[in-house]
């Protein structure tokens, strides 16, 4: 069995003069959950919607499962788009069993599946209900099933947390690690870095088109130099000419401590963050914060997308 | 061909589910038994009517009284004719001419009226036969108001009579407090006056709804009679025998050439048999344009409520049309059916029935079933169908929401309204220039070729006209599926007319 399920190479798509992806070439192993970041605008639905083939890329290669259509292969993968919409006047249970069939599975078969699936994931009660009765969380949890109803082999799902309350996000986030662990491998798109750094193994960050970061979660953090945050009323000045120091990087204001200021310092190499405390207090520096934490992905995705992340 | 099918199915499943399917299949038959039920009480329960006459110059309130009568008379024999149908027993003949043209009315005033007839008839009637219910008088004449003076002048009558004709004030009558429907006012040179067509009228008619013109017909025609009875007395002509003459009938019989040897005649079943065109245009006008409904309703659903790109992530754009040109065709075609056994049955219980006009119904439903109209009819519905699906699955796809294709629709639904406003015409001159013109105009050729498939046009033109309607169905199908496949993902702003032919032309970004 090839070990990826999806290789992209050289990706380019044009609309008009626009280019929404840049050259974007990425390669999910099998078994993985990938998370694909971006800020809003990035390029995150265009480039899935190729890789379903609901648009063409103006240039590059596409394979999913080892076939260059996703149509070839979908009775293979599942896809939760980020628009999301359901048939209102169907039940919950009809929904997922007509998605399930177009799918490829036996009529009567997705029906038994829909069933199963509403009552594991806490909307058994729900199953007869149309979907124009039930809430936007459930109606979000029944199109996350009519994604995966038919248990594809690979998984893509578009935003798949916008507009669910905490306590969903949660029964989500065990959905996709349901889905793992029974071998599926999946893709999800967000801009909530907080899902991807409890679910990925892997990820792709695109800005504007392009690729930016592709790989590990923890190599993701690693590109953010290490630095320490002080907020302070006095003047930093003594910690300029310290060994280690790489950077003194004003931040403006302290929103927490007023009066005082937010420094960020950033570390050369190895560089010890006790010695950059010693010094603060050697040079007579007040502190109100000295924050040495790891940073998070946040941070790492906020440094890598820059300004462009911001924005987002 | 799987997709399509499952597509197709969940089309028609979903769709039979709606209380609008529902309404439209029972709809149209209950209509249609309301509107002659309701026509036909209606005509027996119109309440009666008052009016009346300032006659200055003493000549024409008789004949006036006389025509009414005559008319009421000849209302209560068309009755008699009916309760007779009805109440016949079987294998009997009524004994009397219950035919409604002039000379029988006259024949029946003569005799008696309802009461000698009925007299006549009891002897074939069956015993257990209900009392006929007379007609209510369509029209009554009163004497002025109380109020108003007979010798005052005609404006100061007219004056007095303005607010009874207005239905501010209310005469008096036997049957209660009634406002005045109609006045006529003659003056006392009547008799000449009648005739003369310059200068203020001599005779006139007021009231203030003159759609009714039962009334001043009746009365033109008394009036008529009475001044022409005076000029044939006056230059010594023998009025009985000119009213003799002019009760004579003649008689044409009416044959078509194209029918059988032998059997040439037209019969009222074929006269109402080469009416029915119309009927199934209108059917066909009705068909196409609630199963277009739901086809908008249903892909700007999948638009709108961003459903499509679920669906194009496991079937192909075209998958999605076919499907949904495959259920909505179902749904159409099932109510068509409905729509027509219904017909068929209450033709065939109403024949059995041996109501009035049973013994027409019957063989004018079996002249359309032997006609190959109802086959026509199909065809003209699918391929109809199949033009105006391509048309309506493109705007479906062309609108973000159902507020967006009522602005599109609105111009489509004048188009379509053109058959309608000809189908009148074409079926009276199914060979002239009107009726060839909208034949090859391809929007109104099932139509048009419905509405002349009566008239037997010639077998070329019609083998043309499928094949223009196939072909225009193919063409638009296939825009239709460019369109969709480039505007079911699209959102925010409508494409210009530009871009949708960039589409067609297989250009475009996608």
């Amino acid at each position: 069995m090839n070990s990826t399920v999806l290789e992209l190479e050289n990706v380019t798509k044009r609309f008009g003069d626009f280019t929404a992806v840049h050259g974007v070439s990425l390669t999910i192993p099998r078994g993985s959950i990938y998370g694909f970041l971006g800020p809003n605008g990035a390029g995150k639905t265009t480039t899935i919607r190729m890789i379903f083939d609901i648009i063409k890329p103006s240039s590059g290669r596409i394979s999913i499962l080892g076939a260059a259509s996703a149509l070839e292969v979908r009775r293979r993968i599942g896809y939760l788009p980020e628009e999301k919409g359901l048939y209102k006047a169907m039940t919950a249970a009809a929904t997922i069993a007509y998605f399930a069939s177009l799918k490829g599975l036996p009529r009567k078969a997705a029906k038994q599946r829909a069933y199963e699936l509403l009552g594991r994931y806490g909307l058994g009660e729900f199953a007869d209900t149309r979907i124009q009765a039930l809430s936007k969380g459930m109606g979000q949890k029944v199109q996350v099933l009519c994604a995966v109803a038919h248990e594809p082999e690979f998984v893509v799902l578009d935003e798949p947390f916008s507009g669910l309350d905490p306590v969903n996000q949660q029964v989500l986030e065990q959905l996709i690690r349901d889905l793992a662990l029974l071998g599926s491998t999946v893709l999800f798109s967000t801009h909530v870095m907080q899902h991807a750094e409890r679910l990925c193994d892997h990820m792709l960050l695109i800005a504007k088109g392009r690729k930016i970061f592709d790989g590990t979660v923890a190599g993701a953090k690693a590109t953010i130099p290490r630095r320490v945050l002080i907020s302070t009323e006095s003047s930093v000045d003594p910690l300029a000419g310290l060994d280690g120091v790489a950077e003194i990087k004003p931040l403006g204001d302290s929103a927490t401590n007023p009066g005082a200021k937010d420094w960020e310092i950033r570390l050369r190499g190895q560089a010890s963050a006790q010695a950059i405390l010693e010094r603060c207090f050697q040079g007579g520096i007040v502190l109100r914060r000295f924050d040495h934490s790891e940073p998070s992905l946040h941070d790492a995705f906020v440094s890598l997308v820059g300004a462009e992340g911001e924005r987002a | 061909m799987r997709y399509v099918f499952l597509i197709a199915l969940r089309e028609f499943a979903e769709n039979a589910k709606t209380k609008g399917f529902w309404i439209g299949i029972f709809m149209l038959p209950l209509i249609l038994t309301i509107s002659i039920v309701v026509t036909t009480k209606l005509a027996h329960s119109e309440p009666s009517r008052y009016f009346v006459v300032v006659d200055k110059s003493g000549a024409f309130v008789e004949p006036i009284d006389k025509s009414i009568e005559w008319q009421h008379q000849r209302s209560v024999l068309q009755a008699l004719g009916q309760y007779v149908q009805e109440n016949l027993r079987a294998g009997q003949q009524p004994g009397v001419n219950l035919a409604t043209y002039q000379a029988a009315v006259d024949a029946f005033i003569a005799a008696g009226g309802k009461d000698a007839y009925l007299e006549k008839l009891r002897p074939v009637l069956r015993e257990n036969a209900p009392a006929i219910k007379e007609p209510t008088r369509q029209f009554t004449r009163v004497e002025l108001p109380g109020d108003i003076d007979p010798d005052a002048s005609s404006d100061a009558i007219l004056a007095g009579l303005k607010p009874y004709l207005l239905g501010d004030r209310r005469i008096a009558t036997g049957g209660g407090d009634v406002p005045i429907f109609a006045a006529l006012l003659i003056a006392p040179d009547g008799v000449d006056g009648a005739m003369r067509w310059t200068g203020p009228e001599a005779i006139q008619y007021w009231s203030t709804n003159l759609a009714v013109d039962d009334l001043p017909d009746r009365i033109r025609n008394a009036l008529n009679g009475e001044t022409r009875r005076r000029l044939y007395v006056a230059r010594g002509v023998d009025v009985a025998t000119v009213r003799e003459i002019e009760a004579t009938y003649a008689r044409i019989g009416a044959f078509d050439p194209g029918k059988a040897a032998g059997a040439e005649t037209v019969s009222t079943a074929d006269r109402i048999a080469g009416n029915v065109p119309v009927a199934f245009v209108y059917l066909l006008w009705i068909s196409i344009f609630t199963v277009m409904q739901m086809l908008l309703n249903n892909t700007i659903e999948e638009k709108s409520n961003r459903i499509a790109e679920l669906l194009l992530s496991s079937v192909t754009p075209n998958e999605i049309m076919m499907g949904k040109l495959f259920g909505i065709a179902g749904i159409g075609l099932t109510m068509v059916a409905a729509w027509l056994t219904t017909v068929f049955v209450a033709a065939q219980l109403y024949q059995n029935s041996g109501g009035p006009g049973a013994d027409v119904i019957g063989p004018a439903v079996d002249t359309v079933a032997a006609s190959g109209l109802v086959p026509m009819f199909l065809l003209c519905f699918l391929l109809g169908y199949l033009i105006y699906a391509g048309l309506f699955l493109s705007i479906g796809a062309l609108c973000n929401d159902i507020k967006e294709a009522q602005n599109l629709q609105g111009p489509m639904m004048l188009i379509m309204m053109v058959p309608l406003f000809t189908m009148i015409s074409v079926n009276r001159d199914p060979h002239g220039t009107l009726a060839t013109i909208m034949t090859w105009i391809p929007l109104y050729t099932p139509f048009t070729m419905m509405n002349r498939a009566a008239a037997d046009p010639p077998l070329m033109e019609v083998v043309s006209a499928m094949l223009l309607m196939l072909a225009t169905a193919l063409l638009l199908l296939w825009s239709a599926g460019r369109i969709f496949r480039m505007a079911m993902l699209r959102a925010g702003n409508r494409p210009k007319l530009a871009e949708v032919v960039q589409w067609i032309r297989g250009r475009g970004d996608a």
